[in-house]
Order: C-alpha cells, then structure tokens, then sequence
C-alpha cells in the first residue's frame, strides 16, 4: 500500500533538496542535505533528504507513493540511469532502482534543468509562456529548454550546454577541458575561486586585509560569500560579480536570438543570491536594449528573471514527474494528449 | 486530461483519414489499398471510400498490379506528382526567383528578376509581375503560392513585419497577392524554408537539422523534433545579431560586432574591397587561384562562423548542420575553417556525432521549402514527420488533427 504524498529531489554538486507535497499540490515538508561525505555512487543523502522533509510534513515512508528526482547529467530516463553526471562521478548509475529500492515505491529519474523547464509550463509564475529556458546557475551552468511547449532534449539529450559555450578564448581552463567556458567566469566554483584570487592578488600589493571584511572574515569564500559582500559594496566581490553577470547575459542574448524564447528564468544555487546576482546581468541586457532594436524587441524587459530562492524549480519537477507514475491511466496515442502530457512523457521516456 | 475524441464531427475525421491516407501513399507509394489499410490503422472500407475521393481530385491514380501474396494481384497506387503545380517565390538579396514546381519538388520551370534598388514599393511590383509570368507558364491546377524572403516574418497571416534589404515593413504580403490571385499564399523566412527543404526534400528526415544561411546576413533555420520551430515572435535563428567582437564594426542592428560583422559575404567582400575585390565571383574566383590574403579573409570568417555553428549544437544538440548561402560557393576552404572551429570549440561528446556539410544552391532551396509549407498546408501532407504535421501549430484545428479519433 502506497501513501499520498509524493516527493521531489533536486542533487546537485553540493546539496541534495527535497519536497514532498500532497495531493493537493500543497507543499508539506522540505528538506536540505549537503552532497559532501558520501560514498562513490552513495545516495545517503537524497535519502535522508527524502525522509527529513517526510518528517517535517508529519509523515513517514508509508506516506510516500513515489519519487522524481532530477540530475545534473546525461540519463536514461527510460532505464532511470544516471549515463554520466560529471559534477557528482556518477558513471552508469542505476539511480532509480537505488531509490525504489529504499522506499519501496516508484521512482523516475531525469536531467535536472529539463525537469525544471517543462515542470515551469504551466504554473502561473510563467504566465503561459510555451517557450522558454530554465537557466541553472550553480556548480555547474545549462538550460532546460522547452519550445512551443515540447521538452527540447537534442539528438542525445545534452541540448542547453550554454556552460560550455567560449566566453572568453584566453580565459580560465575549465574542467570540460577547454579554455574560457562561461562557467570559468560564472559559475559557483569559478566566482569563489577568482574572488579568492583578486583577493589575494590585492593582499599581496598592500591592500589591507579589512578593506575587505566579508571576504577575509573566514576561509574559504564561496559564491554565497562573494555575493553578499557584492551588496555590501565590497569593490572586488563586485567587479567578480560583474564580469559573471555581463558573461551570463551574453550567453542569455545568444540563447534569445538563437530560439526567441518568451522567458528565461534563473535558478540554482548561485542565482540564489537575488539581487545582486541579477543586477550585472539586467544591466547588461539594458546596454544591448538600447543599441539595438532588435534586442529590445526579442529580449523585452522581464523577460529575464530569477526564480524566488524556495521555488524549488527542479524539485517541483520531480514532484511533477512522481505524480505521473502513479497516474493510472496510460497515455492514448490515437486519443491524443494535452500540452502537458507531451511535455511530461517527453520528459521521462 | 481533455477528452477530445468523442466531438471529432465527420467532416472532421474524414478529412484527417484522407490526409493520413494521402500522407502514406506519399511516402511509401505504390501501395495497395490492404497495405494502406494495415499502415494507417482504418479499415478497408474507409481506405477504399478516401482513395476513390483522391482518384477523382488527381492527386492518386492507379500504376498496375503488385505481386500476388495467394489471392489476386492487389491493385498498386501511386501519388500523382503532377498533379498540381505550385509557385515557389525566393525573394534574395540581389535577385527574386520564382519557379513552377510540382509536389515531389522537381523544378518544371524558373525565372529569375535582378533586383538592384531599395524600393519597397517596386520589390513588391517585381513580386507581383513575377507570379504572373509564372502562372501564365503553368499547365496544372495551381495548388497556391509559398513564399521565402528574408526578415522577420508571421507566418501565421503571411504579413513581413520587417524585410530591411526590400524595404518592407509590416507589408501583408500574403493578403495582397491572395486577393490579387485569388490562391492560397503562406510566406516565411528564407533561411527557415530552406530548412524546410532540407528537411522534406533532402534525402532523410532528421528529427533535429539547423539551417545556416550566410549571405548578406546570417540567420538559422531550426527543425527540433521534426517540426519547424519559430519561436515565440518569429525570431528563432536570429543567431547573425550575436555579439561576438563587442569592439568590433558596426552591424545593421545598430550594436557592434555582431556576427554578422565578421563571418557574412558581405563582411568578407568588405575587408576584401582595400585588395580591389568587391564582387562574390571575383573572390571565389581569387580563392581558387590562390590568393593568400583572400584566403586568409575567408578563413577566419569561416572560424567565427565555427564559434556560432558550435553554440548552436551546444545549445541544441542537434547533429546536422547545413551552410547554405553565398557563402557557400567559397566551397571547400571555407567549410573546413568551420568545421575544425566547430570541432574545437563544442564538448567533444557533442560534436562527435554532428555532420556539417554545404546545403544544395541557396535558390532551389528557398523556392522548395516554401512549396513544402505550401503542400503541409494545403494537402495536410504529413511533410514534417510528426502524426500531428504542425509546422508552426499556428493555424487553428491544424495542430489538433492528432486528436481526431480515427473512425474504423
């Protein structure tokens, strides 16, 4: 006998999230574990992820009916394979059978930024948008994109590599291997790791320690440290936070011309930040507003936004995806499916 | 879910069995009327009603006798190619085209119109007396009019919101010559009907295939999932307006550097003009010769067109890419300069797979795609490879046929 609720995960480099929501489509409980400390293909975390929010919402395993979980990778979603998630070393990961194997229940696996986009059609916070990209801004950078309200997954299911795309051909190595990724300016890793060294750089040139109080206050400096030092007015934390924001917005223009979406809509851990993540990026998106007509007319104000920090993209497509596995009546090709049944099938077959 | 299938009228199903019916002689013609049977799904009462109905409009006839699996031979049917004749427009930059076509897209006649100014009002004359020369030509039942220009076009009323080179802005195109012609007109941009071409008339049907057209300019044609994909305002593969040199020269739209800056013909001619070469044939023609400064122009426009052909795969993994354009005709050295930057600047994983050739001549291709929306539209031909034919899913009732339950 299975129960309800159903939950939704969301693994990412550092932390696996959790939310578990009714039938209602009421939220119930959440839950954050941090990824570190696992065992090589270990899913400890998104299990205690997955039991922590149950326990907040007042429930238990019993409770559960089934899980959708969302990877940053390449998968099976058919086999509910993790092919390769490089970020977290998983290789041929039987992730959903790990899962169902531990709550007893069905579980579906599928690439994170894709879950979140096509779990984004629809919800009002879109406002009937049928084409558009959630855009994950964490460890690692990509979109999930979703055209004319399809899932747009690509020949091999890797479309949305906008982390990789050449921002800058003599910048940074990136661990893709190749030089000057957006990633190497704008993701979580690479903004702690080149504050870190304009902090260093301005130390060792007489630059006393506490003109930068929020990023000498305590090993080491994150993206979260940068950023909030960023909004203190902190001058290398910002010209670090400018340079990822003027990288990202050239990558979202490109992303615009290239599919002329409705909407683009940030998440992941270092959007989290919010305003100061976002600023560089709308003035930079400003700048090329006002040079070109075209611009102004294919990437209008708003059409560029980040996610609220509990949305949860990704964790609500799990819940999305979870829900259609318990879902007794199978799709009728020759009755045909609403907008939303393609999206939810393109998403996990 | 909405539960369609029990308002399906008659008139309905009818139509979407006869578009199934037609779609498949189309495809895997000569057929039998048991083998359509079997492949559609309808019963042979049906098949037998709907292909009686496609005999009388000409669009089927009957080629002689298959082989015998026991019983009687079965009766063989065939798509009649000729059956209609449709007129195919590709509105260039220096040159309008238009051709005869006939509905597997073989070319029954052409006539080509130079065009040398920047008038709007006499590109659309030059339109207008070019369908009448060619209709005049005609010897079949026209099926209608496709059009392929390029700019920012809606597809869904046929009106260019905004054609910079002809001069037009906001024209209704479609209504002018539909009201002038009394035939049905679609109109789209050119670099997206040559996807269309390549993608229907092509060879094989990739689901996922980008069209790059450099010429002038530079825009993409994108099928993603075997549909022809526009994007929200029509702009999808406005890729030319990319910034790729923020300092660089100024660009058409009004910002600097873009792509189309560095990597179209006319980038190319213009850093060729101080060398004394201001005409496309002259700098193919030096090329060929071996001129070491054209060829280092053309190689490194080549390059920044590698960058933008590997976002492209990066973005949307899709594995086949044809240049198209007059670019094209710098042929061989061109393309590799491409090609290796493609290869060296995409995750291996994802160029691995990707194949990038040179499309066919950039005027057959415009004139054949804008057939083919022509022939999706009208015969409901299900050209695109998906059950549900929708090119754009603009037009209402079309996208829906999927949801029509199939009487048998």
């Amino acid at each position: 006998m299975t129960g309800s609720l159903v939950a939704g995960v969301d693994i990412g480099g550092t932390k696996a999230a959790a939310l578990v929501v009714d039938e209602a489509g009421e939220t119930r409980g959440r839950a954050v574990e941090p990824m570190a400390g696992r065992s090589a293909t270990g899913i400890e975390p998104i299990v205690a992820a997955v039991r922590a929010a149950l326990e907040a919402a007042g429930a238990g395993d019993g409770d559960l009916g089934a899980i959708g979980v969302g990877v940053p990778g390449r998968i099976d979603s058919v086999a509910g394979t993790v092919s390769l998630a490089t970020n977290l070393g998983w290789h041929e990961l039987p992730l959903a059978r790990l899962i169902r194997n531990e709550f007893g229940v069905p579980c579906g696996v599928a690439n994170d930024v894709g879950l979140a986009a096509s779990g984004l059609i629809g919800h009002e916070i879109v406002r009937g948008a049928r084409s558009l990209a959630y855009v994950a801004v964490g460890t690692g950078i990509g979109a999930g994109l979703v055209l004319d309200g399809r899932l747009h997954q690509g020949d091999r299911g890797l479309a949305g590599e906008i982390g990789h795309a050449i921002a800058d051909p003599d910048g940074a190595v990136c661990r893709c291997g190749q030089r000057g990724c957006v990633e190497t300016v704008a993701s979580g890793p690479f903004i702690a790791r080149r504050a870190a060294a304009a902090l260093a750089a301005a130390l060792a040139t007489g630059t006393p320690p506490d003109a930068h109080p929020l990023l000498t206050s305590g090993p080491p400096i994150t993206a979260k440290t940068v950023y909030e030092a960023a909004a203190a007015g902190d001058t290398i934390a910002l010209a670090i936070a400018h340079e990822a924001g003027r990288t990202l917005a050239h990558a979202i223009e490109a992303l615009m011309l290239t599919c002329d979406l409705e909407l683009v809509l940030l998440g992941g851990g270092v959007a989290g930040a919010g305003p100061p993540f976002l600023e560089p990026i709308t003035a930079e998106l400003d700048r090329a507003r006002s040079a070109s007509a075209l611009v102004a007319l294919m990437i209008p104000p708003g059409s560029v936004r980040v996610l609220p920090e509990q949305f949860d993209a990704v964790a609500r497509g799990g819940v999305a995806l979870a829900r259609r596995l318990i879902r007794t009546d199978p799709p009728n090709p020759l009755h045909g499916d609403t907008e939303e049944e393609v999206v939810a099938r393109a998403s996990w077959t | 879910m909405i539960e369609r299938s029990g308002k399906a009228t008659h008139q309905e199903t009818r139509a979407h069995n006869s578009r199934l019916v037609l779609g498949t002689i189309y495809d895997r013609g000569p057929i039998s009327r048991a083998a359509l049977a079997r492949s559609t799904g309808l019963t042979r009462t049906t098949v037998s009603d709907v292909v009686s109905d496609l005999i009388r409009d000409g669009l089927t006839r009957e080629v002689g006798r298959g082989p015998s699996t026991g019983g009687k031979a079965p009766i063989l049917l065939a798509f009649a190619d000729d059956a209609r004749h449709l007129v195919g427009l590709d509105l260039g930059e220096s040159v309008f085209r238009g051709a005869i076509v006939d509905l597997r897209g073989e070319i029954c006649s052409a006539i080509e119109v130079a065009v040398d100014d920047r008038d709007g009002n006499q590109a659309l004359e030059r339109v207008f007396s070019l369908v009448d020369q060619l209709l005049a030509r005609a010897d079949r039942p026209i099926l209608g009019i496709g059009i392929g220009t390029a700019g920012l076009i809606d597809t869904t009323i046929g009106t260019v919101l905004e054609a910079v080179n002809l001069d037009w802005h906001g024209l209704p195109l479609g209504a002018l010559l539909q009201a002038r012609t009394g035939l049905p007109v679609y109109v789209t941009n050119d670099s997206r009907a040559t996807a269309l071409a390549e993608h229907v008339f092509g060879g094989q049907r990739a689901s996922n295939l980008v069209v790059v057209k450099v010429g002038e300019g530079i825009g993409a044609g994108l099928i993603l999932g075997g549909r022809l994909f526009q994007g929200d305002g029509f702009g999808a593969g406005e890729i030319g307006h990319t910034t790729v040199r923020p300092d660089g020269d100024a660009c058409r739209c009004g910002r600097l550097g873009c792509l189309e800056t560095v990597a179209s013909t006319r980038a190319i001619l213009g850093q060729l003009a101080s060398h004394g070469i201001s005409r496309l044939p002259d700098a193919v023609a030096a090329l060929e010769a071996g001129d070491p400064l054209v060829r280092d122009v053309v190689v490194a426009a080549g390059r920044q067109l590698g960058l933008a052909v590997a976002w492209l795969i990066g973005v949307l993994n899709v594995e086949r890419i044809v240049l198209v354009g007059s670019a094209a005709e710098f042929g061989e050295p061109w393309l590799s300069a491409v090609r290796e930057t493609m290869w060296a600047s995409a995750l291996g994983l994802l160029a691995d797979g990707t194949t990038l050739e040179i499309g066919r001549p950039h005027a057959d291709g415009v004139v054949l795609g804008a057939t083919a929306l022509l022939m999706t539209r009208e015969l409901g031909l299900n050209l695109t490879g998906l059950p549900d034919a929708g090119l754009e899913g603009a037009v209402a009732g079309e996208s829906e046929s999927d949801d029509l339950e199939i009487s048998a």
